[in-house]
């Protein structure tokens, strides 16, 4: 499925990220999709599911949960943090600034693989 | 036997809320009261030592091991001092006084310095130097604003008592509080925040320059086309417009949702000038949601000591300012960096994994009170105590008042304040020679 994704702060990231970033914490709280029910039940996952999200510059396992902020159908939200960063482009458009919003994801069933812990991310060759 | 710190001021968020108070026991932080949920695990989890870096670490073949400051500052300097082209990054979570010393260390090496606000409201600040802007303090707001406005943030959840202590909720000197105000919130996600709005305006994703100009063009009595612009319906532009003009004394604050989606910079011009023009109408004023407790506080540092707000070059032997070109992310993906200093900040976290990527392969200082994927990259690693809790300092709110910091408790044996750090490392260049 081809969604929207935007990346931003919620609360748990938030204290996850100064207290805690390399532990399960922040990892329960920021590897995580939230996406609108419909389309995870279009996809036949449930909240327990994990999904691999690709986008043009990398791509990462997540756990897929309906979002408690509700999202209309097609978009997607993500944590800030190094697994949403995975996912990020470095081109800035002559601004400094990343596009951190509104990029296209495609996000697909996971089975194989499992979530990585943050000590595997962070730009390292096989995150 | 515990005691209690009255007006203490919480160095997690803009908001910078000074009212926060301490109970201490055995000299440690045993609770809070009056802080958020984000505010007492800031303070609660100070305490904890295990996500803590308490050793001054330097790089030795492949493996780190604990030295004094005293080398630590050492290896620092002459990774620095070899660099080509090094950039001191981060900046956003410490003091004014910390910064003030790292904009002279970067100076003197011929650095780029930028803090992390060129991945935040950097793209905020280009809009207020393109069109200024009409702004007030937090406590004019809460005296005054009868229309609050909020568009692209969540303050529930990034800044949770931004609402309750500063907007919406509070009893002000002309309003008696929640039923003497209209709250708006614009934003494409249904948040918390917009669960209590009067007005819930839901635009679709990247579309907020056409609406905010819409707005302005309606101001303006002119006609647009519909049924719908970026989403929201003409009849919900209309409503809005009416609400505006309506208004009092009119407050919008916007958030990364602008700075960071589909038009960046110009859409927080649109905003700007949407404010500029209903004040032909009605009184309003606008602010940035700013993140960090004193990435505000960077800006208004840099700006004094270099011109600039962000993103400064000093590699010509003056500063130079281009975002796009002297910004880290664009430094760092250019390949035009070849040691960095962080403080304060996880760039190995937040910025886009190509960039992590290359700061790993490159000779890295990281300063910083608690473990990350930065600290964990980097060749040399200060720990520091943490500015408001264990060390003074001064810190700027994000509508740009000044507020101390306090030292409420000691830090871990001989940790040193960031500043403390900077200046180690300032004294022991001066001390080569500068370039």
């Amino acid at each position: 499925m081809d969604l929207t994704l935007i990346t931003g702060r919620t609360i748990n990231q938030g204290r996850g990220t100064m207290t805690d970033r390399l532990g399960g914490f922040h990892q329960r709280n920021s590897a995580v999709i939230q996406m609108n029910g419909d389309d995870l039940r279009e996809l036949g996952l449930d909240t327990r599911s994990l999904v691999r999200v690709t986008s043009a510059f990398g791509q990462v396992v997540l756990k897929a949960e309906e979002a408690e902020e509700e999202l209309p159908r097609g978009l997607a939200y993500i944590p800030y943090g190094p697994w949403a960063s995975t996912l990020v482009g470095s081109d800035t458009g002559g601004t400094g600034m990343p596009s951190f919003k509104g990029m296209k994801v495609r996000v697909q069933r996971e089975a194989a693989a499992d979530i990585r812990p943050a000590t595997a991310l962070g730009g390292r060759a096989d995150g | 036997m515990a005691s209690m710190v009255p007006d203490v001021t919480c160095p997690f968020c803009g908001c910078l809320c000074d009212d926060v108070r301490v109970v201490l026991e055995g000299g440690k932080v045993k609770e809070i009261y009056n802080g958020c949920a984000l505010s007492q695990s800031r303070f609660a989890e100070v305490r904890r030592t295990e996500n803590r870096n308490l050793q001054p670490l330097v790089r030795k073949g492949d493996t780190k091991v604990p030295v004094s400051y005293d080398e630590a500052l050492n290896r620092a300097v002459e990774i620095l001092a070899d660099a080509d082209h090094a950039l001191l990054y981060g900046w956003a979570s410490t003091s004014c006084e910390a910064q003030i010393a790292g904009i002279e260390l970067a100076e003197l090496l011929g650095a780029s310095i930028d803090d992390t606000s060129s991945v935040c409201h950097g793209p905020s600040t280009i809009g207020i130097q393109d069109v200024g802007y009409v702004t007030a303090t937090l406590g004019a707001v809460k005296n005054r604003a009868d229309v609050v406005m909020y568009w692209g943030c969540n303050p529930f959840h990034a800044h949770p008592r931004h609402i309750s202590r500063y907007t919406v909720f509070p009893r002000g000197y002309f309003r008696k509080g929640r039923e003497d105000r209209k709250l708006v919130v614009v934003d494409p996600r249904r948040t918390s925040s917009s669960r209590i709005a009067d007005l819930y305006v839901q635009p679709e994703v990247g579309h907020d320059y056409e609406i905010l100009n819409a707005l302005r063009a309606m101001l303006r009595g002119a006609k647009v086309a519909g049924p719908t612009v970026g989403g929201v319906s003409i009849e919900t532009l209309q409503q809005m417009v009416e609400m505006m003009k309506r208004a009092e004394f009119g407050a919008l604050y916007f958030g990364l949702g602008l700075s960071m989606s589909r038009g960046k910079h110009r859409n927080v011009e649109a905003a700007l000038q949407l404010v500029r023009d209903l004040n032909a109408q009605a009184k309003w004023v606008i602010g940035a949601m700013r993140g960090h407790y004193n990435v505000a506080g960077f800006n208004e540092v840099c700006a004094w000591e270099t011109g600039f707000p962000f993103s400064v070059d000093f590699t010509r032997g003056y500063p130079r300012y281009n975002p796009g070109e002297t910004s880290a992310v664009d430094l760092i993906s250019n390949g035009e960096i070849d040691a960095i200093l962080t403080i304060a900040s996880d760039p190995v976290s937040n910025l886009p994994a190509e960039v992590a990527g290359k700061i790993r392969t490159m000779p890295a200082i990281a300063v910083d009170p608690f473990k990350t994927l930065t600290t964990e990259a980097a060749d040399v690693v200060m720990p520091s105590a943490v500015t408001g809790i264990e060390g003074p300092g001064t810190a700027y709110r994000m509508d740009g008042v000044p507020i101390e910091l306090r030292r409420i408790c000691e830090p871990p044996q001989g940790l040193l304040r960031d500043d403390e750090i900077v200046q180690g490392m300032l004294q022991r260049l001066k001390g080569m020679g500068s370039r």
